[in-house]
């Protein structure tokens, strides 16, 4: 049968006496909600949460169709064919609703134990939509079946709808106060996003479907204002897209903008009257296209070219970690190398030890001399890798310390007494003064023993011939001050700029000592700063000498 | 196709695979119900006298100048088809219940019917049956 009072439609949709509300309303939420609901699935199908979304989408996108169709056909076979499907979607809607909130929340599928509880929700509806028990009749002169609905049937299914928005709040509370801050915002968007929707869909609809089965409203035009609700769920979830890549998909705010914008003006186009007001509507769609293509293509450049500086500034950190890496290994190996080499060279020196002794028979006298050398090389050689060990362990802050209560005046004695010796063979004249004072501090009496040797090595080998050396130890106002003068060649400013940094030998000294390892004040200086308040400094002048200044605090304590 | 089917992880999509073969089921159901068989109730204005001062009352423009007067017709599709066609502008058959109508009702207006989109006349200009729905009932839709 026809509904006689109204003219037939165009195209199976398009009727002219419908409200033009009825288009601006739906095309743009159809189109909306299939270009967002495709795209999601298009980029994540793999994704439980996608497909959710786009079923959502599709089941709105399908509702509005089907509302079209209803408000323009006026034959009752195909208008209650389609007004059998109200129910149905409306009752999925509700049900995905409550599924997609839990998948993003919880990150996986649900328990079987849900899907029964949710099918066991739905089979009533799916049982019942396409009997009597949902729709009884048609009324051929208003053209619609509001009368024949059943109500508790429409109750049922729009109670759906609330439980579900129920639901989601409660789960999203929930959730919320378990969340880390970031993905709290998110559930927020969330939140917001789709209980707006629920709320104005579902309420907008039944009671537009209520009133008018009651005989208050003359039609339904109310129903159309719960469109706007899924133009409301759409922001949010594009804003969770393109602040948190939602759903894994990649899109930014200009896109998103412009989109909206060309369905907006687009839609525009159903309401406008002909004439001129179309004609605006359509340049302005047009300049909007046209200039919105080209914001998203700068817009998109611009990104990808950040993106392309981050990618690069992450892979030189890579390369950066991976050379640090490479050179710890290499240092570790130098290390092994140093210790190994070490113990061949000491092994060396006690066999040329025990040969000088005489107890493996009388050695020629011609090879006496041989024998001292080879000792001395040796000796040499093992202080030499000593120094270099000392020094890379102190660098890295490896070297122990055995701090305890110690008096350093005994230390210094003792260095003075064996290290003149050593310089005056060299040529050297040696002058020391040790003050009266307390020289009690806490320290680690062994490697302070080595530290002050280096400086007093480093005089001797750096000085010029016939030049001298003054030692200075004194005690003023509870601080322990050491000096050692020489006559040497000093530092030039260079040299200065690498002068505690292991193997950093000045350009000068090589000169003097070939056999420098570069590693003796790279281990001075951190053994000095180990000890409370420890300071080391120098004065130093090119061609006329260098003064080392070690300064340590008095300790009250007993030794 | 097929290689597709296999895919389908049949144990953890149970309910989703059911409620699809119901929808499926749902729409052939009601394909069948509203576009083959027709079996659904029609109701329309039927033609009333409004001397009887118990029709209906509509408005036909926005000053109401032209009053509709009308009875609320209810008739079984396949019967109103069978008698007027696809419309029934012009088919005085659609204003009377015919004895072999399957179910038919026409209501007049009084307060139980009337309703603030339907009113009911406001003269009366003549007697009204006592029965305000006339009926046959042959069928249980």
């Amino acid at each position: 049968m026809i509904c006689y009072l109204f003219p037939e439609t165009s195209y199976f949709f398009f009727s002219d006496s419908v409200p033009k509300l009825l288009y601006y309303a739906h095309i743009p939420t159809i189109v909306i909600s299939l270009l967002l609901g495709f795209y999601v699935y298009w980029k994540g199908r793999d994704q439980l949460l996608n497909r959710i979304f786009f079923a959502i989408l599709l089941m709105v996108s399908m509702w509005a169709t089907v509302n079209i169709i209803t408000w323009t056909n006026i034959h009752s076979d195909i208008v209650l064919f389609f007004w059998s499907f109200f129910s149905l979607i409306l009752g999925l809607i509700a049900i995905l609703c409550i599924y997609f909130v839990y998948v993003f929340l919880e990150k996986k599928d649900i328990t079987p134990k849900l899907k029964f509880i949710f099918f066991t929700l739905l089979a009533p509806v799916i049982l019942l939509a396409p009997t009597s028990f949902n729709i009884k009749g048609f009324n051929i002169t208003d053209c619609d079946a509001f009368k024949f609905e059943w109500l508790p049937f429409k109750l049922y299914y729009s109670f759906l709808g609330v439980v579900a928005m129920i639901w989601i709040l409660i789960l999203l509370i929930r959730k919320y106060r378990v969340s880390m801050p970031d993905f709290r915002k998110q559930i927020i968007l969330m939140g917001v996003g789709i209980e707006s929707f629920m709320f104005i869909f579902f309420i907008m609809i039944f009671l537009a479907s209520y009133f008018t089965q009651i005989g208050v409203l003359q039609d339904s035009s109310l129903e159309m204002y719960g469109m706007f609700g899924m133009v409301i769920f759409t922001f949010f979830m594009t804003v969770l897209i393109v602040r948190f890549q939602t759903f894994h998909v990649r899109l930014f705010g200009a896109q998103a903008l412009v989109i909206g914008l060309v369905i907006l003006i687009g839609s525009k186009l159903f309401t406008a009257e002909v004439g001129a007001s179309r004609t605006i509507t359509f340049v302005t769609l047009g300049f909007v296209s046209f200039f919105g293509y080209f914001l998203i293509k700068s817009v998109k450049k611009e990104i990808e070219t950040r993106e392309r500086i981050q990618r690069l500034a992450d892979e030189l950190e890579i390369a950066s970690h991976t050379l640090h890496e490479a050179n710890e290994g290499q240092k570790n190996l130098i290390h092994i190398m140093n210790h190994q080499i070490k113990g061949y060279l000491a092994v060396g020196r006690n066999i040329f030890a025990e040969l000088a002794t005489g107890d493996y028979g009388q050695v020629a006298e011609e090879a006496k001399p041989l024998l001292t050398k080879g000792f001395d090389e040796m000796t040499d050689g093992v202080e030499y890798v000593q120094s270099v060990l000392r020094g890379e362990s102190a660098k890295s802050g490896t070297l122990p310390f055995d701090m305890k209560p110690m008096n350093l005046k005994p230390v210094i004695e003792g260095l003075i007494s064996k290290q003149k010796d050593v310089a005056e063979k060299k040529g050297l004249s040696f002058e020391s003064t040790v003050a009266d004072g307390k020289y009690t501090i806490i320290g680690d009496a062994l490697q302070l023993d080595e530290a002050f040797k280096n400086l007093f090595t480093n005089a001797i080998k750096y000085n010029t011939p016939n030049g001298s050396i003054k030692v200075t130890l004194s005690e003023t106002d509870g601080k322990i001050l050491f000096t050692i003068k020489d006559t040497g060649i000093g530092i030039s400013e260079e040299d200065q700029k690498n002068l505690f940094k292991p193997g950093g030998m000045g350009k000068n000294s090589i000169k003097y000592n070939t056999d420098a390892a570069g590693y003796g004040l790279a281990f001075v200086k951190p053994v000095i700063e180990a000890h409370k308040d420890g300071k080391i400094w120098y004065e130093t002048e090119v061609g006329k000498g260098t003064t080392f200044f070690v300064e340590l605090p008095v300790e009250p304590v007993h030794v | 196709m097929m290689k597709i089917i296999r895919n389908i992880n049949l144990s953890g999509n149970v309910f989703s695979l059911v409620i699809i073969s119901m929808i499926f089921i749902f729409t052939g159901f009601s394909y069948y119900r509203f576009m083959v068989s027709r079996h659904y109730f029609v109701g329309y204005h039927g033609r009333c006298d409004s001397s009887t001062g118990k029709c209906f009352m509509s408005c036909e423009d926005d000053a109401c100048n032209k009053v509709d007067y009308y009875s609320e017709m209810q008739k079984y599709e396949p019967d109103l088809y069978r008698e007027c066609g696809e419309n029934i502008t012009n088919c005085e058959l659609a204003n009377e219940c015919l004895s072999n109508d399957q179910d038919c009702s026409i209501t007049y207006c009084d307060e139980k019917t009337s309703t603030i989109d339907n009113p009911c006349q406001t003269s009366n200009a003549g007697a009204q049956p006592n029965n305000q729905v006339q009926s046959t009932n042959n069928t249980k839709i």
